[in-house]
């Protein structure tokens, strides 16, 4: 008797668990990104998804808009004279606690952004000073002239309020307070962290009043939140799982091409290499077959690529075509450059990084076995990769970029120019230090364009490094959710959504 | 028996001085930390200083030494990506990973130890077959697989329980529990029950082959001839008999299963201590990786002395001096 009793106990006890909706959200928006935070310290910021919330608790100098083209946020305007450029600070604007913003946080932030864990000193490395002028204009001299300033302070160096000034790096990284559309208000790690509205934001309160940020590392899990309804809005749709995603009534997908590139590197300065010679180098070009790799592993959720930087970077020369995939030519090419019976070369692979690698890799090795050229393929995790990338300890390499000052100089620099940080490939190539030395100085943003469009057709004529593809962003947003228009560098601007 | 745990407990000293040799052995081989400290844009003059300022610069040795000399003062160092201290935010973990881990060993012993009981004594019953078979596939397919299939069928198929995360918590002291609460129970009966599925079959196979084993004892079968009911004999006699070994495995089942929860955390997105040493390995976050192997070494050492005091209260006639 007593077992039948607390059977049935147990029966409804489950019944009643289950009952309930889960549509638990209701007037909370829940979104789902792939990596957790680990903090948001706006100056130790790195991965998407932390820049992510951060970007809708904090502003900016200057913004971008959808297509990626710059626009003013706190600054209103801003102008350059040779070294100093001058920002006009908008007026009006509140922090989250109450108080009124001026030039002085400005000042604030730049001395703040002296400290050692700041990942963005490039831009401080190139600052001479940054004066008040008035309570709304700031001035900023470099100390060469550095056209990139206002390009490079999109998502960088986000601008803090003086109340952080007696606060240690810990308080600040668990404490954000900014003046962004969104006020923290809860964080417990791993688990969710909650934003709500701030009704006196200076470009007007934003229609949804709750956030909730739950992370899901398993892309299948977070698949399975947002088709089970416990998730709105998501980044990184699995590749190989947007059909599903597509078939199902509640949701939209939705992409847009990212600002990611990813490529091989080669190895250009050791003799010995077969890949030291520039014919060789074309022949790999040619033996890739990236349109069959872009259908088949990619499941055409991106772009093979034509060059490096993505076609909305300053620069990107629209010209320019990818090697044919011709293998007859590229045997010819290689029996021109004297390995008429191939040669061997081991290829060195991330296994966690970009969208499907290591598939990518393994396609690559088979393609090129077909020219003779005998790959044997090392995937390793991204962290031991990219080290012994930047040691120069690779022949043939794997490697992925979002840059972001979206100029192809500075991407172009770190790579192929002689001691660039990630020149893994070890280019040494005086022409085109020299070229992108002269980029620098151009004044006007349209005549850089130009010459860094030019230096774009040389990187590719010489074959300096193999572009692969450019990956579409990938986004499930649940049918409730209106005005989702996804962004150039996957940063979620909640405050122009609302719902239904 | 006081000299001995003195004894074990400086023991497990040494065990844990050596887990934290080859913790930091194995970090020479690990990511660059300075990359995970300044990220990928950084410049080579930050790179230099950031690396001088961590002392990697020094040989390894130096760098062990002070390692131990900052660990016996309780500091752990400062995460990597956090910036904050690396103790807190493991110690912060540990709750929702103990609750699960303990919860699953419920389900695991309760469960697999009723299964096995019931293949025991009714072998060539149906329904104990059926049980048994079941258990054969919860040790030969693996916990993400089960995990994955269970968040299908119960979340998107069925839409009865949510699949991911932890719920609404509430605070007891330092302990965060999500045990008082329905939104609670509804997220951890998944996680639990495919933590627990590894378990519960060995358990149940344990049991059943000791209950197996004494039920052919003679005292069973007098205490049969006496007239007990077939009940009291099993569940008075026969398993009272059978469950010390059983015991002895369900106390190391509950090491196993805070390791194992590791990939149960990472699918199930629970906020435990195993989703956040997956984080941290991926971001080379080393203080993090360190506290969080250091903390768990310790819990282990205590683990095992719990198991050993035990033993000695199950069978006085061991003798420890």
């Amino acid at each position: 008797m007593l077992k039948k009793t607390s059977l049935t106990a147990t029966v409804a006890a489950i019944a009643l668990l289950c009952a309930q909706p889960l549509w638990a959200s209701g007037d909370t928006l829940v979104v789902s990104q792939n990596t957790v935070a680990t903090t948001l310290h706006p100056l130790a910021l790195t991965m998407t998804p932390e820049q992510s919330i951060a970007s809708n608790i904090y502003d900016g100098l200057v913004d971008r808009d959808h297509e990626g083209k710059l626009v003013p946020s706190l600054a209103t305007s801003w102008s350059r004279d040779g070294n100093v450029w001058r920002f006009a600070l908008r007026k009006g604007v509140k922090w989250h606690n109450g108080d009124s913003f001026s030039a002085d946080d400005v000042i604030y932030t730049f001395q703040l952004a002296e400290t050692p864990i700041n990942r963005y000193k490039f831009i401080n490395e190139k600052i001479a000073a940054v004066r008040k002028i008035d309570d709304y204009t700031v001035e900023i001299e470099t100390k060469r002239p550095w056209a990139l300033l206002a390009d490079a302070l999109y998502n960088t160096i986000i601008v803090m309020p003086r109340f952080f000034k007696d606060k240690s790096e810990a308080y600040i990284a668990e404490n954000p307070l900014g003046t962004g559309p969104y006020k923290f208000v809860e964080w417990v790690r791993g688990s969710h962290m909650n934003l709500v509205a701030f009704e006196d934001h200076w470009r007007g309160a934003p229609s949804i009043k709750k956030v909730s940020f739950r992370p899901i590392n398993n892309d299948a899990t977070r698949l399975a939140g947002l088709m089970s309804g416990t998730v709105d809005l998501t980044t990184e749709v699995p590749v190989q799982n947007v059909d599903t995603a597509k078939n199902n009534k509640n949701l939209t997908v939705t992409t847009r091409p990212s600002a990611l590139s990813v490529f091989f590197l080669v190895r250009t300065d050791k003799p010995e290499l077969p890949t030291a010679k520039r014919e060789v180098r074309l022949a790999i070009q040619h033996a890739i077959n990236m349109d069959e790799i872009v259908k088949t592993i990619l499941s055409g959720q991106s772009k093979p690529a034509t060059q490096l930087p993505a076609p909305f970077f300053r620069g990107f020369n629209p010209d320019l075509k990818r090697p044919e995939y011709d293998p007859e030519k590229a045997r010819k090419l290689l029996a021109a450059a004297g390995y008429p019976d191939g040669f061997e070369i081991t290829l060195n692979c991330t296994q966690d990084r970009y969208v499907m690698d290591k598939d990518l890799c393994l396609a690559v090795t088979q393609q090129l076995s077909k020219v003779k050229i005998k790959v044997n393929l090392v995937a390793q995790t991204a962290a031991v990769h990219f080290k012994e990338l930047r040691q120069q300890k690779y022949d043939f390499m794997l490697m992925g970029w979002n840059e972001t000052t979206f100029d192809s100089s500075r991407f172009l620099g770190e790579f192929l120019k002689t001691k660039g940080v990630w020149n893994g490939g070890g280019v040494s190539d005086p022409k085109l230090d020299a070229m992108l030395e002269e980029s620098d100085i151009i004044p006007d943003q349209n005549g850089r364009a130009a010459k860094l469009r030019e230096i774009n057709g040389y990187v590719v004529e010489q074959a300096l490094a193999f572009p692969l593809h450019y990956p579409l962003d990938i986004y499930g947003v649940n049918n409730r959710v209106k005005g989702f228009v996804p962004n150039v560098k996957k940063i979620l601007t909640l405050r122009e959504l609302s719902f239904q | 028996m006081l000299r001995y745990v003195c004894k074990r407990l400086s023991q497990g000293f040494f065990v844990l001085a050596g887990v934290s040799f080859f913790c930091f052995l194995i970090f020479q081989y690990m990511g660059d930390p300075v990359l995970a400290l300044v990220g990928m844009d950084a410049t080579p003059a930050q790179i230099a200083d950031t690396t001088q300022r961590l002392g990697l610069d020094r040989p390894w040795y130096e760098q062990y030494l002070a390692f131990i000399a900052n660990v016996s003062r309780g500091d752990f160092g400062i995460s990597y990506l956090t910036k904050t201290p690396a103790l807190p935010l493991v110690l912060k973990r540990v709750p929702a990973t103990m609750e699960l881990a303990v919860m699953a060993m419920l389900v695991a012993t309760g469960l697999g130890g009723c299964i096995g009981v019931l293949a025991a004594v009714r072998p060539h019953w149906r329904v104990s077959r059926a049980l048994m078979l079941f258990s054969l596939a919860g040790i030969s397919l693996p916990t993400f697989l089960i995990a994955i299939l269970c968040i299908y069928l119960f979340c998107i198929v069925l839409g009865w329980l949510p699949p991911f995360g932890r719920g609404e918590v509430i605070r007891i002291g330092f302990w965060d529990t999500g045990l008082f609460t329905n939104d609670g129970w509804r997220h951890i009966v998944l996680p639990m029950t495919t933590l627990g599925l590894f378990q519960l079959s060995m358990s149940a196979r344990v049991l059943r082959g000791e209950m197996m084993e004494v039920m052919l004892e003679d005292y069973i079968r007098t205490a049969r001839a006496k007239g007990l009911s077939i009940g009291a004999v099993v569940w008075r006699h026969a398993l009272k008999n059978a469950l010390i070994p059983f015991v002895t495995i369900a106390g190391l089942q509950l090491g196993q299963l805070i390791a194992f929860s590791i990939v149960t955390e990472t699918v199930f997105q629970w906020p435990g201590m195993g989703a956040l040493l997956i984080a941290s390995i991926g971001q080379n976050d080393q203080p993090v990786v360190v506290t969080y192997i250091m903390l768990v070494a310790v819990l282990f050492v205590l683990i095992n002395l719990c198991v050993d005091i035990l033993y000695f209260f199950l069978n006085p006639k061991i003798s420890y001096v």
